[in-house]
C-alpha cells in the first residue's frame, strides 16, 4: 500500500485538529475571541474616518491600502512569471494552442451576453464603496467578459480585438496610478496613501463620488485586475 | 453532549474536513493538475474557518448606516472578510503560476504524472 | 445556528470535495469544482460576508475554472496515463 504514509499523516493531522475542535469557542457566539476591540474600532470609527458604508472596502483600500498594493503586485508578478515561463521555444512535444469554437449558439449568445456582463462589472467596481464588491471582484467580472470572448472566438481574433500591448499598458498604468494616488497623500503633507488624514475631501456619505482616495484606488484596482486577467488567460491560451 | 457540541461547531468541522480532503488529494494523486485542485480545496477550507470565526448569530453584513459606540455589536467582523478577500486573490495567483509551469512541463516532457517525471530525471 | 440551508450547503461542499478528489476525469473534476465554488459563495453570503461572496463567485468560480480549463485544453484530459 503505497499511500499508507500519506493516510497516516492525514489521520495524525485530523486527530490534532479534532482536539482543537473540542476546545474551540462555540460557533456564532457574540463572545468569540475574534470579536475584540480591533473589530469594534473599525465598526465604530470607520464611517467618520473613511466616510463610506462598506467597512470591508474601507479596510482594504484605506486602512490597509499599503497591504493591498502588495497584493496587487502579487497578481502582477504572477502574470509576469507565467508569461516568462510560457515564452520561448516549445519542447519536443508542442502543447497545442486553444482553438476557436464553431458552435453557432455559443457565438451568438456570447455576443449578446458580453455587454451586460461588462456593465455589471463596471457597476461593481464603481459602487464598491457603497455595496458589496470593489475593485477585485468587479475587475474580475470585466476581465471574465473578455475571457468569454477569448474562449468562444479563439486567441487570434481576441488579439485583433484587444491587442496584447493594450493589456500590458493598461496593467502597468493602473499599477502606476495606485502609487500616484499614494504619493498624492505625501504631497498633501501626510503619509503615503493617506486619505482623510491628508485632507482629501470625503464628499457626502452615500453618494457615488465619496470616500476620497478610496474611490480612485478602487477604480485603478478594477482596471488593473481586468487587464491582469485578460493578459493571464491570453498567455495561458498559447501563442496567437 | 458531544454530538450537540459538534453540531454547534459544524462550520469548524466542515472546514477541517475540507482541509484534510485537499491535503489527501495533494499527497496521494500523481497528476499535477489534480494536486493543484487539492491545494485549492485546502485553501477554501482555511477561508471557511476564518470567515466562520468572524460570524455571530443575529448580526448584519458590515455595511454600516451610521456611526456610534454601539455599532460594534450588531455587525459581523469585517477584518476577517478583508483578510479572506486578500487570500482569495493570492490563491488565484498561485494557481495561475502553478498551471503555467505545468503546461510548460507537459510541453517538455509529455506527461503530468509525478512518478513518470521522476523516472525521466534519473 | 445558520439554518438548515447552511447545513445543506456544507454537506454539498463536502460531497463536491470528495467527488473532485475521487473522479479520474479532470474535465469533470473542474466542472464539479466550479459548482463547489458557487456553493461556497452562497455559504459566505449565509455567514454575512457579501464582499467575500461576490469575489469568490468571480475569482473562484470564474477565473480558477477558466485557468483549469485552459490547462486541460493544452495538456490532457484524463488522470490515468496507462498509454
Amino acid at each position: 500500500m503505497r499511500h499508507l504514509p500519506a493516510l497516516l499523516l492525514v489521520v495524525a493531522i485530523a486527530y490534532v485538529l479534532a482536539l482543537t475542535l473540542t476546545e474551540a469557542p462555540a460557533f456564532g457566539g457574540l463572545d468569540v475571541p475574534a470579536r475584540n476591540e480591533v473589530m469594534r474600532f473599525y465598526l465604530d470609527e470607520e464611517l467618520d474616518q473613511a466616510g463610506i458604508p462598506n467597512t470591508v472596502t474601507a479596510i482594504i483600500f484605506d486602512y490597509r491600502a499599503y497591504d493591498t498594493m502588495g497584493e496587487a503586485t502579487v497578481l502582477f508578478t504572477a502574470v509576469g512569471a507565467a508569461a516568462a515561463v510560457l515564452a520561448g521555444h516549445a519542447g519536443k512535444l508542442v502543447a497545442r494552442p486553444m482553438a476557436a469554437t464553431d458552435d453557432v449558439i455559443l457565438r451568438i449568445v456570447s455576443r449578446m451576453v458580453i455587454p451586460f456582463v461588462q456593465v455589471f462589472g463596471i457597476y461593481v467596481v464603481v459602487y464598491g464603496h457603497l455595496s458589496p464588491g470593489g475593485g477585485f471582484a468587479g475587475g474580475t467580472i470585466l476581465g471574465g467578459s473578455m475571457a468569454l470572448y477569448l474562449f468562444v472566438f479563439g486567441p487570434k481574433r481576441t488579439a485583433r480585438k484587444i491587442p496584447p500591448a493594450w493589456g500590458e499598458i493598461m496593467e502597468g498604468a493602473a499599477a502606476f496610478w495606485y502609487v500616484l494616488v499614494g504619493l498624492g497623500g505625501v504631497l498633501l503633507g501626510a503619509n503615503f496613501l493617506a486619505n482623510a488624514a491628508a485632507g482629501v475631501p470625503l464628499g457626502v456619505q452615500g453618494q457615488l463620488f465619496s470616500g476620497g482616495a478610496i474611490w480612485l484606488i478602487g477604480l485603478g484596482v478594477g482596471v488593473k485586475v481586468a487587464a491582469t486577467i485578460v493578459n493571464l488567460l491570453v498567455h495561458l491560451a498559447g501563442e496567437t | 453532549m458531544l454530538s450537540l457540541d459538534l453540531f454547534l461547531r459544524l462550520n469548524y468541522l466542515a472546514s477541517i474536513m475540507l482541509f484534510l480532503i485537499g491535503l489527501h488529494t495533494m499527497l496521494t494523486h500523481a497528476n499535477l493538475i489534480k494536486k493543484v485542485m487539492g491545494m485549492n480545496i485546502m485553501e477554501t477550507g482555511i477561508f471557511l474557518f476564518l470567515v466562520s470565526i468572524g460570524y455571530a448569530h443575529g448580526t448584519l453584513s458590515p455595511i454600516i448606516r451610521q456611526s456610534g459606540p454601539e455599532q460594534g455589536l450588531i455587525y459581523t467582523n469585517p477584518l476577517l472578510a478583508a483578510i479572506v478577500l486578500t487570500g482569495i486573490v493570492i490563491a488565484v495567483s498561485t494557481t495561475a503560476y502553478a498551471l503555467s509551469i505545468i503546461i510548460k512541463l507537459y510541453e517538455q516532457c509529455g506527461t503530468l504524472d509525478v512518478d513518470r517525471l521522476e523516472k525521466l530525471r534519473s | 445556528m445558520i439554518g438548515w440551508f447552511g447545513v445543506g450547503c456544507l454537506v454539498f461542499l463536502l460531497v463536491c470535495a470528495i467527488v473532485v478528489a475521487r473522479t479520474r476525469d479532470l474535465l469533470a473534476a473542474t466542472i464539479v469544482f466550479a459548482a463547489y465554488s458557487l456553493v461556497m459563495a452562497m455559504t459566505w453570503q449565509q455567514l454575512r460576508a457579501p464582499d467575500v461572496a461576490i469575489t469568490e463567485a468571480a475569482l473562484g468560480a470564474g477565473v480558477t475554472t477558466l485557468l483549469f480549463l485552459l490547462a486541460i485544453a493544452r495538456t490532457r484530459r484524463t488522470e490515468d496515463e496507462s498509454a
